[in-house]
């Protein structure tokens, strides 16, 4: 048996705290390692200030505004206060159906500084009328200046075509731009209707012949006829932005209905288009052609603003 | 001799008490479940992925597809009663969901809220439903708009105005711009948590 009580027993003594002071050691390395990574974690935690959620609400916004505007410019009856009216209570309502989950979290977003951009439909629904202004004889005249843009142009032909070999002296409409630039699309009766289309300025000649029977019903935006595709109709591929004039040569020598929309307000004349729905006529009507606004989003660590379009197609 | 030992023993003891307390005090917070720096990261990164397929989803336009793939005629989500238990939903969303959450034996929910005839809040319609999330679950969130055109994925034939008119088998959200294109915002909101 071992003896406790000699100088070994001090010796023991002494191990015994060794192996506490190595153990402590062990425990402080650990204590030490565990603040480390507790550090790191502090240091590299997501500093989340919620853009991707003011992001999200933009998105959103910009996404639905322009379909869900864009009902105000159906009827025809319709003031332009009106119609500025109706869209402002449609971003409203957009605005805070998208707002909802996001003032839960105690985040203001909104739509304001709206700009609403005034836009005229232009219509002849009468199909033996001819091309013509409402009031007066003019047979060469423009629709309408500095539109900017149009859109949604159609031109459905109903007869009265100029029997001529020469295009220059049929019914033919034009859309020319800023930069002088003429697109033309002529009409006319050459054994059978026949679409000439020139542009810019004559220099380049595309025809639809053969590709429709019967009068030709032309979609000038999408580039269309009777249908079918015919890719020199679509003047927006071929004539660059912005537009400035569309006009009418010859308009007594066919016989038209037609509707467009452009990004003007004024119209050339006041007795070209009557002010209110005809029958009979061609009349102007109001609409909203396209709208910026603001998004503001704002929470306790992120205040976001971005001004947005809201239209028929990209902003320009 | 004696006595040196004896005092450092002391310290030690007392060290090695007050250590022990501190490193207890420490280690209580950072069980596997519960909400703690520790596992930050770990929630960082599900919030993300959530946040991930959500955008895609987004993107795709699977997200609306999702909200309103809706059977008219059960008056369901298409193959669901009251929302799918062990998954995502049957279709590409859900898919999606699957492989970034399922596979890697984390748990999800969705819950869709939308905006009532008066204004208010409503929902939760739980979409998946896998059960409570823990402590440490993470949220993502994004909006779907939906006009009164909005066809049902479920029922093509049917919009999801009509739908809500049908008045025995309805649709969740009710039209909340009367009178306007625009028919609800649903946000679809997942909860993502590890099992």
């Amino acid at each position: 048996m071992a003896d406790l009580s000699g100088d070994d027993a001090g010796r023991g003594q002494l191990l015994l705290v060794t192996g506490f002071a190595i153990a402590v050691a062990i425990v402080a390395l650990v204590l030490l390692l565990n603040t480390a990574i507790y550090t790191e974690n502090l240091a590299t935690r997501s500093v989340d200030t919620g853009e991707s959620d003011a992001l999200a609400y933009r998105d959103a916004v910009e996404r639905s505004l322009w379909p869900t505007v864009s009902g105000v410019n159906g009827g025809d009856d319709v003031t332009r206060t009106e119609r500025v009216r109706n869209a402002s209570a449609r971003v409203d309502r957009v605005a805070e159906l998208n707002a909802r989950r996001h003032l839960l979290e105690g985040t203001a977003a909104t739509i304001t500084n709206r700009t609403y951009h005034d836009g005229t439909r232009l219509t002849q629904t009468d199909a033996n009328r001819t091309v013509t202004p409402a009031v007066g004889s003019n047979v060469d005249w423009p629709m309408a200046t500095n539109v900017d843009d149009v859109r949604a142009a159609e031109l459905n032909v109903t007869g009265g075509l100029y029997s001529t070999t020469n295009p220059a002296e049929a019914f033919s409409l034009a859309v020319r731009n800023d930069t002088g630039d003429e697109w033309r699309v002529h009409v006319y009766d050459d054994s059978g209707a026949a679409v000439d289309v020139t542009y810019p300025n004559g220099t380049t000649t595309g025809v639809c012949s053969g590709q429709f029977s019967g009068p030709p019903v032309m979609n000038l935006s999408a580039g269309t006829i009777n249908g079918s595709t015919c890719s020199p109709l679509a003047f927006e591929e071929h004539l660059m932005p912005p537009y400035d004039t569309v006009s009418v040569r010859y308009g007594n020598r066919s016989t038209a209905t037609y509707e467009m929309t452009v990004n003007t307000t004024v119209p050339p004349s006041d007795t070209d288009f009557e002010n209110s729905p005809s029958a009979t006529a061609p009349y102007q009507v109001p609409v909203v052609y396209s709208m910026h606004a603001d998004v503001v989003y704002e929470s306790a660590e992120l205040t976001y603003r971005a001004r947005i379009y809201a239209g028929p197609e990209a902003d320009e | 001799m004696r006595a040196q030992a004896h005092t450092l023993e002391a310290f030690v003891a007392g060290l090695l008490v007050l250590s022990g307390i501190v490193f207890a005090l420490q280690t209580t917070a950072v069980t596997p479940l519960s909400a703690s720096t520790s596992n930050q990261h770990v929630g960082n990164q599900q919030r993300a992925a959530a946040l991930g397929v959500l955008d895609a989803a987004e993107a795709n336009d699977t997200l609306r597809d999702t909200v309103v793939d809706w059977n008219a005629s059960e008056g369901e989500f298409t193959n669901a009663s009251d929302g799918y238990r062990n998954g995502g939903p049957p279709n590409a969303f859900g898919r999606a969901l699957n492989r970034t959450f399922r596979e890697q034996r984390t748990a999800f929910n969705v819950d869709l809220y939308w905006t009532d005839v008066n204004g208010s809040n409503a929902g939760p319609k739980p979409l998946v439903d896998m059960g409570t999330p823990s402590d440490d679950a993470t949220v993502a969130s994004r909006n779907v708009v939906l006009y009164n055109d909005t066809r049902l994925v479920g029922s093509p034939n049917t919009t999801v105005a009509e739908a809500r008119a049908n008045a025995s088998r309805t649709f969740y959200a009710p039209d909340a711009a009367v009178g306007q294109r625009l028919f609800n915002v649903v946000e679809v909101r997942i909860v993502v948590w590890r099992i």
